[in-house]
């Protein structure tokens, strides 16, 4: 009996851990390079973003969606043609020590800032904003 | 199957080959899609060196601009009806003409400040504008813009009237050329440049 529950539960935490990561995962690093400054590396799964997103109250999503309504197809579109293209710099603005670049990395979208004071990377799978602009228009939809 | 007998390994190499060649046409329709790059580049070494990149490919941009419907931009068309700058112009009608004219210059003015000169020539829609009124030549002004006539009719071609002009046919007909300079602006130690071409890194 005990041996059936621990399968089943091994089977649950399978299942649920591979949902999760299939979207793979969101990287953000933030070093800050003061003495005691921070530096954060955090890999979180794409997934519970799109997961998070189902549980933002309506009231609360209601004044973004009606801003962002009409960008969220182009959106999709983007992250769905990105993934064709090979790992491209999009756009790039240095204006005097800060440094800012958008690229195309991977399968996902990389944001990064280098300054002096810190340096963050942010990189997101496509895949993740193709779901969340898709979740996002359907709610926006629904509203 | 037994893999051992030459039939079975012909048939499954064949399986092989047919898979490749599948897998390869489909990349190379990928490609060919995403071939053609529209790159801005603005350099301003006064201004604590500020620089401004911008690559993208024309297919994504073309798709980008018909999937938006916002403010005057709607499904690929562009409405410039309420554009003051415009003073009662009738913009799609003037590129109408240019592009069914023959080749030649438009439009040439010089003064003692502006030089400036519209032409058609092989194709392009020529517009070339000089400060001449700066001494120095680190002052200097210096306008070209160079459009290929067919994007200049797909622009016009499927409009939905006089105030209206499909940006996204005009992207798709860009997308149709070879290794072009469209636009190139020089002003001071200011440069702007945007131009295509098939590499994705725009140096």
């Amino acid at each position: 009996m005990l041996g059936k529950i621990a399968l089943s539960f091994l089977v649950t935490t399978a299942a649920l851990s591979g949902y999760i990561m299939q979207d793979g995962f969101v990287h953000v690093s933030v070093d800050e390079a003061a003495k005691n400054g921070t530096h954060l590396h955090l890999v979180l799964p794409a997934q519970l973003a799109t997961i998070a997103a189902h549980f933002v109250p309506p009231d609360r999503l209601e004044g973004h969606l009606r801003e962002l309504r009409e960008v969220l197809p182009a959106l999709q579109l983007s992250a769905q043609q990105l993934a064709k293209l090979p790992d491209s710099v999009l756009v790039e603005v240095r204006d005097g020590q800060e440094h800012v670049w958008v690229s195309k990395s991977g399968d996902g979208l990389s944001v990064e800032k280098e300054s002096p004071q810190e340096h963050i990377k942010v990189w997101v799978p496509l895949r993740t904003i193709y779901d969340a602009a898709g979740l996002l228009e359907s709610r926006a939809g629904s509203n | 199957m037994n893999l051992r007998s030459t039939s079975a390994r012909l048939v499954l190499g064949g399986a092989i080959l047919a898979v490749a060649l599948l897998a390869g046409s489909t990349f190379k329709t990928q490609a060919q899609s995403s071939d053609r790059w529209l790159h801005v580049r603005v350099d301003n070494p006064d201004d604590k060196g500020e620089m401004v990149r911008v690559n993208v490919p024309i297919a994504l941009a073309a798709l980008l601009v018909s999937s938006v419907d916002h403010d005057q931009l709607h499904h690929g068309h562009v409405n410039i009806g309420h554009h003051a700058d415009l003073n009662g112009l009738d913009l799609r009608a003037m590129l109408d003409a240019v592009r069914s004219a023959p080749d030649g210059e438009f439009v040439s003015v010089k003064n003692r400040d502006q030089d400036v000169r519209v032409s058609k020539q092989n194709g392009y829609l020529i517009v070339h504008v000089n400060d001449s009124n700066r001494k120095d030549n680190k002052d200097k002004q210096e306008v070209q813009v160079r459009v290929p006539i067919s994007v200049v009719d797909a622009l016009v071609a499927s409009s939905k009237g006089s105030d209206d002009l499909d940006v996204a046919a005009a992207l798709r007909a860009l997308a149709s050329h070879g290794d072009t300079e469209l636009v190139s602006i020089k002003d001071g130690r200011e440069t702007v440049h945007i131009w295509l071409d098939s590499k994705n890194d725009g140096d």
